[in-house]
């Protein structure tokens, strides 16, 4: 029963801080809006017994994406007055296709509820542990490399016109 | 021997991707062209590993096999033409050369996971390395704001495309509870091909590939992207990603999903027709060559669905044929782009007036490229468009084939006009005469002018591998 409780809060919190950061004028306050939906769907994976996608969420989203999306608001200024408003014409475009996907989704869901009871670990982090070392080795260390493209990629494409 | 012995061309092209990156930390002031033939010399090795690894799987979720292997050298041979092509491209080339090289081969590796992938992440991820480095080199030129509004959607939509695609997978993992495609297939048997979460999860991947192959309507970013990347960029992007994305359609589709294939058929039919008529509609009016390129391979793209949409062995091997004679053929197209870039800076189709003058064997080159493109005989386009054509009639998608026809004519129509600037047309006055070509540019365009002349006329030893190597993708 506290489960189910814990369930809608989160999702209410989700949504709703979710709202607030696409529809908030203050680009400060959209980033801080994420860092609260991002702890909300942390808190729904507990509630599901992924503990450790909870804290990557917390440690990746939070913890580095959110707190580089805040120095990037600071540094670059305008962020009580952003250039581009927040919406244009096409947004009830937007708002119908949300309002479909979700339809779409909750329809599929109703009529096929996922019945596949998925094994709930004692220990995901060492179940997760022994897969990323055993069937999907290739594709861990197949990251390794885009991640240092992204990163090289990414000093070169912003360090500017070289002299 | 160890099963790590099948990883080999992709480990010797991870070296040479590291050698890229750091050539110039230990030999500062290393010449441009040293560091162009190390990894052309790489590119080599890897393709000579790749025909010489034997075939096996690597733990169920990694394949050896022909098939693989004619991607991958389609996909080798493309970066090899592209570094000849980038070569010499530094008149407006201001970024460092060895992160370029070192861009270009990650995405190469990312294309090798595609092309041998079995597994729903590997596939995935190879497909994220294979993309990234394409958007960063897409804003590789400073100078140029459109490179950087291009970079900028490229990355925003392939991130989106990425998204959806990702979702598509975890439906499909959802409704089989399995990633590995072999395994996947066997479930869908075993009567999971009904699920709507399945066919959900189909309609999501079918998006995000669309993304990746540029079909209608999911291509608005394609445009943009191939105009504002450097050219060269835009030469491996049209040619290797699409290739890439080829690929992995018919690994997931083919060995994943074969049980659902009226679903994906009919979809993918309906967005050939679309991307067909779309692409070459849209091309007509173009007046910047990258852009009407650009178009008019959105509308091959469509040509090259229809491979999948016919499937049977005939199908896919005429579209390995197809991504053969394209390379050629859009390679040879846009290495006079670049020529006549380098020239006189303009990649408008004014730029092309009488080019029959000024260098006839630029105009020449050009004139055979996109007669290739409009599928005309006795060149390499025509034999591919044959054959693709013809497994589709065989299979019965008479409506689409009719439609294909006629596209083709449409796009003779603006292939012709700009064949019309450059051989009717009259230089505008006082046009300052064309410098020549660099040898690494001139290099690419006897190789690019031999294969569209060669598939041409002598298709039967190309046909034959296609043939061989989409076999085995049947059981």
């Amino acid at each position: 029963m506290s489960t189910i409780i814990g369930f809608y809060l989160l999702s209410a919190l989700a949504f709703v801080s979710g709202l607030v950061v696409v529809t908030t004028r203050n680009l400060l306050h959209a980033v801080l809006a994420l860092a609260v939906s991002s702890l909300a769907v942390a808190g729904l994976m507990l509630t599901l017994a992924a503990e450790f996608l909870a804290l990557v969420l917390i440690l990746v989203y939070i913890g580095a994406v959110v707190v580089i999306g805040v120095f990037a608001v600071m540094l670059t200024g305008h962020f009580d007055q952003p250039l581009v408003p927040a919406s244009n014409e096409l947004k009830p475009l937007g708002a119908a296709t949300a309002l479909a996907f979700f339809l779409l989704i909750s329809g599929v869901l109703l009529i096929q509820p996922p019945a596949r009871e998925l094994p709930l670990f004692e220990m995901t982090v060492e179940q997760i542990g022994r897969l990323l070392l055993t069937e999907f080795v290739l594709p861990f260390e197949l990251v390794s490399v885009l991640l240092l493209a992204a990163m090289v990629g990414a000093i070169v494409v912003s360090k500017g016109k070289e002299d | 021997m160890s099963q790590w012995m099948l990883l080999l061309p992709e480990c010797v092209l991870t070296i040479f991707l590291g050698v890229a990156l750091t050539a110039d930390l230990v030999l500062p002031a290393l010449p441009r062209r040293v560091l162009a033939l190390l990894v052309l010399l790489g590119l080599a090795v890897t393709a000579a590993c790749v025909w010489w690894t034997p075939a096996g799987e690597f733990g169920g979720v990694f394949l050896n096999d022909g098939f693989g292997r004619f991607a991958k050298t389609i996909v080798l041979a493309a970066a090899a033409l592209v570094v000849l092509c980038a070569w010499d491209f530094d008149l407006v080339w201001l970024r460092p050369w060895n992160e370029f090289l070192f861009l270009l081969l990650a995405s190469v590796l990312g294309m090798f996971f595609i092309a041998s992938g079995r597994e729903l992440v590997l596939l995935y991820v190879g497909l994220e390395l294979a993309t990234f480095p394409i958007v960063l080199l897409t804003a590789y030129q400073p100078a140029d704001p459109k490179s950087a509004e291009g970079g900028l959607k490229f990355l925003i939509l392939a991130a989106l495309a990425s998204a959806v695609l990702l979702f598509g997978l975890s439906l499909i993992y959802a409704a089989t509870g399995t990633t590995q495609l072999t395994v996947l297939s066997e479930r869908l048997h075993q009567g999971a091909a009904s699920s709507p979460l399945l066919l959900m999860g189909l309609l999501f991947l079918l998006a995000g590939l669309g993304f990746k192959i540029v079909l209608a309507p999911f291509h608005t970013w394609a445009p943009d992207a191939y105009e504002g990347a450097p050219t060269p960029v835009t030469v491996f992007m049209s040619v290797a990603s699409k290739t890439a994305g080829f690929v992995l359609a018919v690994r997931i589709l083919s060995v994943g999903l074969p049980a659902v294939r009226g679903t994906w058929g009919a979809v993918l039919a309906v967005l050939a027709a679309v991307t067909m008529t779309l692409g070459n509609l849209a091309a007509i009016p173009q007046q910047n060559i990258k852009r009407l390129l650009a178009y008019s391979s959105i509308a091959q793209a469509g040509y090259m669905v229809m491979g999948l949409v016919a499937f049977k062995p005939l199908g896919l091997s005429a579209l390995l044929y197809y991504l053969a004679a394209y390379l050629f053929t859009n390679v040879a197209a846009f290495a006079v782009v670049i020529a006549l870039e380098r020239a006189t800076g303009s990649v408008e189709i004014e730029a092309y007036y009488g080019l029959a003058e000024r260098s006839p064997r630029l105009a020449l080159l050009m004139l055979l490229a996109l007669l290739s493109l409009a599928g005309i005989p006795p060149l390499a386009g025509f034999t591919a468009k044959f054959y693709l054509f013809a497994a589709v009639y065989g299979q019965g998608y008479i409506w689409l084939v009719v439609l294909a026809v006629l596209n083709s004519a449409l796009s003779l129509y603006y292939y012709l006009r700009v064949i019309r600037a450059i051989y009717i047309h009259q230089p505008e006055e006082n046009t300052p005469p064309l410098p020549s070509t660099p040898w690494p540019l001139s290099l690419v365009m006897a190789v690019t002018l031999l294969g569209i002349l060669l598939l041409g006329v002598y298709p039967g030893p190309i046909v034959e591998a296609a043939r061989v190597v989409v076999g085995p993708l049947w059981f």
